[in-house]
Formats: structure tokens, sequence, C-alpha cells
């Protein structure tokens, strides 16, 4: 066995050698064709010995790198000192490009986002037109609903037969303040009926119609309502004035009355029930040759605003004083 | 001449017409605007049969349309308001036989004239015979004429397109034919 390896190492050995001999490196190694390059004959066997060690040890190196490198594969989770610097610099070198085609890819990726951006800019700009108008549907919505549960609020609580009614136009003459509403004399509607709304009394109706009823607001010049103030039940009675303004008229001039006073119906009238808000007193002038005083009244209602009223069809005597008072 | 069925057409062809206009007023206008002064189209529609009828023939139309349709959307005290509409009318007969052209221009000059006139007529006859006179409302009484005024020109191609489409052709002042 040992002699067939010894046999075969021979034979690469000669193997070898030949080649060496036929490459570039034989003047190397060849003592004798060295001798002849330099002496110009070639061939001189006797030079054989003038050995030139630094092509030996160039030649030792590129046999012994290979070998080395073999070996330190090995462990090639260590590195090697000589490997560091070599290491160092590729990261430098690569950290630069990476910086740089991150760059690259960010500016790309920036300018294709804008792009999306400005997309999806304009698809959230109409969703946010769109959410804004549904929000603003829904708040109308939620206003309406909080309304009209008053208003339910309102009906249940008071122990009163009352038909509720939209208000459709107002008096085609400035100067004076009616309202036309959206039932009749076929929703059980009669002259003289009062209408009022939960924060207080509107007027009374004048002119039923079938289906619409004319109604005389409280502030209309030929308005009268009988009032007496909360506080102090001096008595007086309710005129229109003008659109924002009332008067309670023929009131004692020692009657107590201040401003600030919440007016009430008196009931007296047999058209409100006693007890509801009309107005709030706004001045009060006692003048010294007159017969009664000057009171101002600001009216609580103001139809403009109201959409919906109520009309009382039957009363059953209650008196809201209580709960106006209360309030 | 034009043929009295023509004219009973006519009539009530601007019946209709102010009917209309009152409503847009009063129900239209109102929920727009919540209130907000109106410009007063029933006047205009009355302006022009003082403009372009006879006195007479004016002043009754004028009565009943004031007594049917205008009394309906409102609560004016009917005597009142004819007598306002008496004087308003009376007025516009004089001083159109004197300054009359026919022309848009003029009857938007003569709408802010009668608007005027028909708030000043109304406050007089208010304070002179009523015991609780209306109130002075300046603001909405200036609001009312600007709007008036500024309806006018609409106003006036549509009356004139009533007349028209009724066979009722449209003259000068007194001469309109009967």
């Amino acid at each position: 066995m040992s002699e067939s390896v010894t046999a075969r190492v021979n034979l690469g050995v000669a193997q070898l050698t030949t080649k060496i001999s036929q490459s570039a490196l034989a003047p190397c190694l060849d003592p004798r064709a060295e001798f002849a390059s330099v002496s110009g004959k070639q061939g001189d066997s006797l030079n054989w010995l003038n050995f030139d060690l630094r092509k030996a040890l160039i030649v030792l190196v590129l046999f012994v790198l290979p070998l080395v490198s073999i070996n330190s594969q090995q462990s090639p989770r260590r590195t090697g000192w000589f490997d560091k610097p070599f290491t160092f610099l590729a990261g430098l070198v690569e950290n630069s490009f990476f910086g740089f085609s991150d760059g690259v890819r960010s500016t790309t990726k920036m300018y294709v986002d804008l792009i999306d951006l400005k997309q999806e800019s304009r698809a959230l700009h109409a969703q946010n037109l769109e959410l804004n108008a549904r929000l603003q549907v829904l708040e109308e919505m939620n206003t309406e609903n909080n309304r009209l549960r008053k208003l339910l609020d309102f009906r249940q609580q008071v122990k009163m037969e009352l038909v509720a009614a939209r208000i459709m136009s107002r008096d085609l003459l400035a100067e004076h303040f009616t309202i036309r509403i959206d039932k009749g004399t076929n929703n059980g509607l009669k002259s003289g009926m009062a209408v009022i709304t939960t924060e207080g009394v509107v007027g009374h109706i004048f002119r039923p119609e079938p289906f619409t009823s004319h109604v005389l607001l409280i502030k209309d010049r030929y308005s009268v309502v009988d009032g007496v103030v909360a506080r102090s039940r001096a008595r007086g009675i309710v005129e229109g004035k003008s659109q924002y303004q009332l008067a309670l008229q023929h009131v004692e001039k020692s009657a107590d009355v201040v401003k600030g006073d919440l007016i009430v119906t008196s009931g007296l009238d047999n058209i409100y029930p006693k007890g509801f808000p009309i107005a709030t007193v706004e001045n009060v002038e006692n003048k010294p040759f007159a017969v009664a005083l000057k009171v101002e009244l600001k009216p609580l209602v103001d139809p403009d605003k109201v959409e919906e009223v109520f009309i009382i069809t039957n009363a059953n005597f209650l008196d809201v004083t209580e709960r106006t008072t209360q309030k | 001449m034009v043929p009295n069925r023509l004219k009973a057409l006519n009539i009530l062809a601007l019946a209709g017409f102010l009917l209309a206009c009152c409503g847009l007023q009063t129900s239209f206008w109102y929920q727009l605007t919540a209130g907000a002064p109106a410009p007063q189209l029933w006047l205009l529609v009355l302006l022009h049969l003082s403009l372009y009828r006879q006195y007479l023939t004016a002043m009754i139309i004028v009565d009943v349309f004031a007594g049917t349709i205008l009394k309906s959307f409102s609560a004016v005290p009917i005597g009142i308001f004819w007598l306002v509409l008496l004087v308003i009318v009376s007025i516009t007969a004089y001083a159109k036989a004197r300054l009359f052209w026919s022309s848009a221009k003029n009857f938007v000059i003569s709408a802010f004239a009668f608007s005027v006139l028909f708030n000043l007529a109304f406050l007089s006859i208010s304070f002179g015979v009523e015991e609780h006179p209306m109130p002075l409302q300046l603001w909405t009484r200036f609001a009312e004429v600007a709007l008036t005024t500024l309806a006018a020109y609409p106003m006036f191609w549509a009356l004139q397109a009533i007349d028209r489409w009724t066979l009722r052709p449209i003259s000068g002042g007194n001469e309109v034919t009967e």
C-alpha cells in the first residue's frame, strides 16, 4: 500500500517538475538557465548552485499562501489581524455606497410617495368633504331630534290636549305679525285657541281654515293678552308694539314691577291657560302725571326662530304657574 | 278693442300671478331667509295695473284683488288697506299722465316711488286713524323698498309677458284700450 502511495507521489513530483520546467518559472528554478540568461550562454550546467533566495521566497509564499488560506478557513468566524484593515475599508466603502444608494432610494421613494401623497391627499380631501357633509346632516338631525324630544316631553308633562303644527308662512305686510300654520278646522282647531311653544305664548288663532290657520302673534299691535307679574301678581294687559317689544298696559302706579320680572298669562281672557310665560320686563317708567306705569316687555318667543308650535285644544282648567315659576 | 273674454282671461292670469307672488313672498322667502325683509312682489302687480290700465279699471281690479287675494295673506284691516291703495293708485294715475313712458326703466323707477308712497301712505293713515298705530320699523321698510325696486325689472318682463300671452297689448298710460 505504502509503496503505491510513494510511487504516486514520485510520479506527481515528476509531472510537477516537468510542468515547471516548461513554464515561466523555469528560469527561477533552474540555476543554469538563470546563469545562462545572465551570461548569455544557455545550457551552462555549472551555475546550478547560484540560488536566488528572493525568487525562492516568492515561490514559497505562492505555495504557502493557499495553504494558509485553506487552514484559516477551518475557523471562518475568526477574523485574522491581516483581514481587519480590509474588512474595515470594505465596511467604509460599503457604508458609503449604502448611504448613497439609501439616499437615492429614499429620494426616489420620497418622489413616488409625493405622487402617492398627492393622490391620497385628493382622496382624503374628498372624503373629508363627504364626512363634513354627513356631520352637518347628523348635527341637524340631532338638533331636530332634541327639539322634537323637548316638544314630546312638554306634551307629556302638561295635562292639556295639544295639537302640534308647523309654521308655514308669515304675514304679507311687515307691519302685521301673523303666521300661518299647517293645521286647521279639519284638525279640530277653532278661532280663539291659544298657540304656544315650550318657551311660552306665541299668539292665538284668529282665522281658522279647513287645512291651515292664521295665528295672530302677541307682538302684533292688535293683540292683547291678560297678564300678571309672576313675582308680585301685579296685573296688566300685554299689548303688541313692534317686532321685539310688547307693553304691559294699565298697571297701577303702586304696583310692584321691576326690570327682569316674568310676565305670565292670568287665564282671565279665556284664551291662554293660567301661568304661561309671555315676556320679561325690560324697562319700567313711573311718570309723575301718568295714571299707570309704563312697562316695556321683551317677548320670550321669537316666532322667526320657531318651527313647530302647539295649539291648546283643551286646557282642562290647568294652572301652570308653579311649573313656570320653577323653571 | 279687446274682447271681454280676453280681458277676463287677463285678469284671471294676473290674479293667479298675484297669488303666486304672495305665496313666494310669505312662504318661500320666509322659509329661506327666516324672517328677513322681503320684496313686495304683490305691490308690483298693483303698480302694473295702475300704470297700464285706466284709472277706474285699475282701481276696481286693485280693490278686488286686495279684498280677496291680499286680504287672505294678512291680518291687515281691509278698510285701511283699501284707503291706502286708493291713495297710491290715485297718485300714480295722476303722475303717469304727466311723467309716463313705457319701458322697463320707467317701471323700476315707478316701483321705487310706488313702494315709498305705499309706506308713507300706510304710516300716515295708520297714525291718523288707528288707536294703536303701526310701528315705524325704518330698517325693514328701507330694505323692503330696496328689494322691491330690485325685483321690479324681472317683474316688468313677467307682467308684460302675461299681458302679451293674454292678448292684451301694452300701450302708454291712459290710452290703454279697454
